[in-house]
């Protein structure tokens, strides 16, 4: 990291003005330029919204249809928190529990 | 000037005032600030976390308050009417708490060690690529 690389990513790539970034402290800089990074991410992400609509509307079988984090990945994917346990073991076992206390009409299969 | 006052005071700007010799001076720990005190210490960017990881030697707290001082009245297009050993006099009338404060005011005003990530939470350890 060096100041033109600094320069190059806030003055150059990110738009503010060369006065405010040198009057601007390090964190003041850094937010704005992540504000500008999630405004660009969010756009893609419409982007992204709007083609998987069209082409789910293209689709002859409701099983083709695509949710949009299919089409093509993105940052913010990791929000969606894909692959991740619904539940922990101890919140299982304390559901488990709370069913076993319960009483059915029909019996309950696990 | 009050709204200049309520900026002066502000440290989560970077800014904080003191009195130093025999007047009430401004620090602003701007990027002007990390310019003049990557020169003075002669260091890389990339080499500041050191200064600060490795322990500070005083040498280092006078550069980072005599930098401070010249960022603000450079910008302020003030007249400089002192070096950093001058700043070194001064800094001996200074109590261990203003130290304090002035590092206070650095470290609201600095992010290092934190890298631009795209706008994203750091230290996301799971990946959803390939499922």
């Amino acid at each position: 990291m060096s100041w033109d690389s600094l320069q190059d990513y806030y003055i150059g790539q990110t738009g503010i003005k060369p006065n405010e970034f040198w009057l601007n402290t390090w964190k003041e800089n850094h937010l704005i330029g992540e504000a500008w990074q999630l405004q660009q991410n969010l756009e893609w992400e419409r982007i992204r919204y709007m083609s998987a609509m069209i082409y789910n509307v293209n689709c002859q079988k409701k099983s083709q249809m695509i949710k949009p984090d299919k089409l093509f990945p993105l940052p913010q994917d990791v929000y969606l928190e894909k692959g991740k346990p619904k539940s922990s073991k101890e919140e299982q076992e304390a559901f488990e529990k709370l069913i076993s206390k319960t009483k059915f009409t029909k019996k309950l299969e696990l | 000037m009050p709204l200049i006052l309520f900026i002066m005071a502000n440290k989560k700007r970077g800014y904080y005032t003191i009195k130093m010799g025999g007047k009430n001076r401004t620090m602003h720990f701007s990027m002007n600030f990390w310019s003049n005190f990557t020169d003075d210490l002669g260091i890389p960017l990339d080499k500041l976390g050191e200064i600060f990881t490795e322990g500070i030697s005083l040498s280092t707290i006078r550069s980072l308050i005599h930098s401070a001082l010249l960022a603000n009245d450079q910008e302020n297009k003030k007249l400089i009417d002192y070096d950093k050993f001058d700043v070194g006099v001064w800094m001996e009338d200074l109590e261990a708490d203003d130290l304090d404060k002035i590092v206070a005011a650095m470290m609201e005003s600095r992010i290092l060690g934190n890298d631009l990530n795209a706008g994203m939470a750091r230290n996301v350890k799971q990946s959803t690529k390939g499922k």
